[in-house]
């Protein structure tokens, strides 16, 4: 990946938005790339609105605010509605299907993560890896083998083999949306 | 000259940090031993993570009750001989005006860094501004001179701390780090180096701390526990550091030799960078978060067939007029954008001479997009 | 100042700057002795002080490092020095308004945090360099430039607020008494903890003049009179404040 490339994690505190913008900033860093993230989030500590911004790009980049994403995760339909309408022309907006009734015109891919998370793997935490999987399974912009490796230096051990699961969980969605 | 080549005691080579930790960073790179803090938004991080890393590496950290104490015990850990710091934002640091200038009038190595917030009062605690340029050069009473960097990303929150600390020990000055909250939140890919020049102070035993025969002079710094009976004083002082609060001649003296230690050293002190300048008709004048957005800007206007150009100010005080009157001579215009009223707008002028000058203000808690500086540079064609 | 003291100040110094019946000076020479009988390494003792008539009880009379800091900032400057270095023994010296109004919000955190800090605060319950006015320590109804018809508010009782903030060793002594207050301040300077000692020091220029005590005898003879020390009595005498009960109040 060469071209500049810009991100938007959108959902609610609590679920996990900004540690899923850090792990995939911090990936595309531990593969060789440039990536700046910056959040936003109300003054409240849980609740509010929550939203991470990232981008990347292969040579040190200029200006690091995400302008017109290429990609959208929306995790709530607040989310949705603030972001979806910003998403570049070509770009692509991921939303949970069990949040968030879609209506934007994108390319668009939804998938009821939050409730994958509780069913498969019985832990509502792992949501956002999932939904990391799925950026990166979808976009194909990270090594698979890196991201595990930056994800298993972020968690806590004894959650390790778990998140790899979450991780491998939403990789394989996000590239069979990818080949469908 | 007491520049030294250091291992640099944090993890070297590429790594994703925010702004705030970076800085933190390299306030420990510089071989900062003290911390003295309270904890505001949004430059807390800072402070945490001083009170994690600063103890095992042999420092000292302290949480004061207010920051009017947290500079003070700042500038008391300086003359204890270490290189000392604190972190804050818009309302602490008008709460720290008054011991700004003990420092200043002191000549004690101090480090601030200022991470700007939404001013004035309370305005809004999270969100970006810009506010404090003309606060930390005129905010304490009388004259004096201080240091400030304005980083434009992670990078300089981490190598322009350790400039900070350099120019702070070397100048015997208070400098700032001035950065803004859209940088200290920043998570950014930096690439840190596995050595660092770093200054530690000038100490001759036996010389008088507080002046010397030139006018422009910096008195060597010795420390407490030292064996030289120091007489620190913020009244007038001589040489030795004795009060002498009448006579007009001390005072004159001092007053003057502390402006012009710092103003006769602009050429060392003062750096900028340029980009397209040479053949520039416009050049937009930006500093901090903001000349990111003008670097975008000027990129695009480029691609768009505008001569167009950008000088960002890399050291903000002292400020340094010759450049700008420098730059006025070959541009048709500047443009300022800044997240405050204008505040390096009017510095901007003053040196400018008939070139004209455009201020483009934002102070709505965002940071200023490359779009508003496009179209301003449109309307300056 | 005997010459067995003068080795602990500066040759440069010929004077202190104290008005005449300044209790100050009896509080310096009574801080001296107590260096002087714990042989104090000056070389190694920093004296920091604020502003007002008591900061400059070391600055420049003492022959040691002396940080001559902003108006109640400084035991905020002393928490630094100490924490930087940790070998220095640090004596705050300062004045009532200094260390209890300005600055009383340092003195009670650092009192809380117990760092090893020695404050003696030189107490003559007035703003003596600022021409008279009100202090956070004046006796309710007693004269001063700014309460002519009498203060309307109740003192601070200085000992009884930094033994609740935390501090290990609390003392108040007084300048009529300065056997006892070698004592006091001999046991906060070799203490490891937060040490405080109350110092009682006339003021005949500022206070005593306005309060019917023309002069520094009389001024004296006021204080001897009402200062009882815990042991004797335990409490203060009738008619006389709590602020003026001296003795050490530990646990």
């Amino acid at each position: 990946m060469t071209e500049r490339k810009e991100i938007r994690l959108a959902g609610l505190g609590g679920q996990g938005v900004v540690l899923a913008g850090v792990l995939l900033g911090q990936a595309a860093v531990d593969q060789g790339l440039y990536a700046a993230g910056s959040n936003s989030y109300g003054a409240q500590a849980r609740g509010g609105g929550a939203r991470a911004d990232l981008v990347l790009d292969g040579q040190e980049i200029d200006y690091p605010h995400v302008q017109q994403p290429d990609l959208l995760v929306a995790m709530s339909q607040g989310a949705y509605d603030t972001y979806a309408s910003g998403v570049a022309p070509e770009g692509r907006v991921l939303f949970d299907s069990g949040m968030v009734e879609p209506n934007a015109p994108h390319d668009r891919y939804g998938a009821k993560v939050t409730s994958l998370a509780l069913d498969e793997f019985k832990n509502r935490q792992v949501a956002n890896v999932i939904w990391v999987g799925l950026v990166a399974g979808v976009t194909g912009w990270f090594q698979t083998e890196v991201l595990e490796r930056t994800l298993v230096s972020l968690v806590p051990e004894r959650f390790a083999e778990l998140n790899k699961a979450a991780l491998a969980k939403g990789l394989d969605m996000g590239r069979a949306w990818e080949v469908a | 000259m007491p520049l030294t080549t250091v291992t640099n005691p944090v993890k070297a080579g590429s790594r994703y940090l925010s702004g705030n930790d970076a800085a933190a960073e390299g306030a420990i790179a510089a071989g900062c031993r003290y911390y003295g803090g309270y904890p505001i938004t949004p430059s807390s991080e800072i402070m945490e993570y001083m009170s994690r890393e600063l103890v095992p590496r042999g420092g000292a950290f302290m949480q004061m009750e207010d920051e009017i104490a947290s500079i003070s015990s700042v500038v008391g850990a300086s003359w204890s001989g270490a290189k000392a710091m604190t972190a804050t934002s818009g309302p602490g640091l008008s709460l720290m005006q008054e011991c700004l200038g003990y420092a200043a009038f002191t000549e004690t190595p101090v480090v601030l860094v200022d991470v700007q917030r939404a001013g004035p009062c309370t305005g809004q605690a999270t969100k970006v501004g810009a506010g404090d340029i003309m606060a930390v050069k005129w905010g304490s009473h009388g004259d004096y001179q201080v240091v400030a960097l304005s980083p434009w990303s992670v990078q300089e929150m981490f190598s322009l701390t350790v400039e900070a600390f350099n120019l702070a020990e070397r100048l015997r000055v208070p400098a700032f780090l001035l950065a803004e909250e859209a940088t200290g939140h920043l998570r950014e890919r930096v690439d840190l180096p596995e050595t660092l020049e770093i200054y530690d102070r000038d100490y001759v035993p036996k010389q008088p701390p507080f002046g010397c025969d030139a006018a422009d002079g910096i008195p060597s710094m010795p420390g407490f526990g030292m064996g030289e009976n120091l007489l620190v004083t913020g009244s007038t002082h001589d040489q030795w550091g004795y009060r002498k609060t009448e006579g007009p001649a001390f005072h004159d003296s001092l007053v003057r030799r502390l402006s012009q230690k710092v103003l006769s050293r602009k050429a060392e002190i003062c750096r900028h960078e340029g980009y397209y300048l040479d053949d520039a008709e416009l050049v937009v004048v930006a500093y901090g978060f903001t000349a990111r957005a003008a670097l975008r800007a000027v990129r695009q206007a480029r691609q768009d067939g505008l001569a167009v150009g950008l000088l960002r100010l890399i050291t903000i005080w002292p400020f340094d007029d010759g450049l700008i009157t420098r730059v006025a001579q070959g541009a048709k215009g500047f443009l300022v954008p800044e997240m405050n009223l204008g505040q390096v707008d009017g510095l901007v002028r003053s040196a400018a001479g008939d070139t004209p000058v455009k201020s483009l203000t934002q102070v709505n808690g965002s940071t200023i997009s490359p779009a508003s500086i496009l179209a301003a540079l449109g309307e300056m064609r | 100042m005997a010459r067995s003291m003068e080795k602990y100040l500066r040759p440069e110094v010929k004077t202190t700057p104290f008005c005449p019946g300044c209790g100050h000076g009896v509080l310096m020479g009574s801080l001296l002795r107590a260096i002087d009988q714990l042989e104090l390494d000056m070389t190694n003792t920093l004296f920091v002080s604020g502003i007002g008539c008591a900061a400059w009880i070391p600055s420049p009379n003492f022959a040691a490092d002396t940080l001559h800091t902003l108006h109640g900032r400084a035991v905020a400057f002393a928490t630094g020095a100490k924490a930087a270095n940790p070998e220095l023994k640090v004596i705050v010296i300062s004045g009532d308004g200094d260390l209890a109004s300005i600055g009383g919000n340092h003195l009670i955190h650092a009192a809380r945090r117990n760092l090893e800090l020695t404050v003696i605060c030189a107490n003559n319950m007035i703003y003596g360099m600022t021409g008279g006015q009100m202090a956070p320590t004046t006796p309710q109804g007693h004269l001063t430039a700014t309460s002519v018809t009498g203060n309307p508010y109740r003192p601070f009782d200085l000992v009884k607020l930094v033994k609740g903030a935390g501090a290990p060793y609390v003392a108040r002594g007084a300048v009529t008494r300065p056997y006892e207050l070698i004592g006091y301040l001999k046991k906060a300077i070799a203490s490891p903890d937060f040490a405080f000692v109350d110092v009682l020091s006339p003021c005949p220029t500022q206070y005593g003049r306005r309060n019917k005590l023309d002069s520094a005898g009389a001024m004296y003879e006021r204080l001897r009179g009402l200062c009882q020390s815990g042991a004797e009595g335990a409490c203060a005498p009738d008619g006389a404040e709590d602020t003026l009960l001296l003795g050490e109040f530990n646990d």
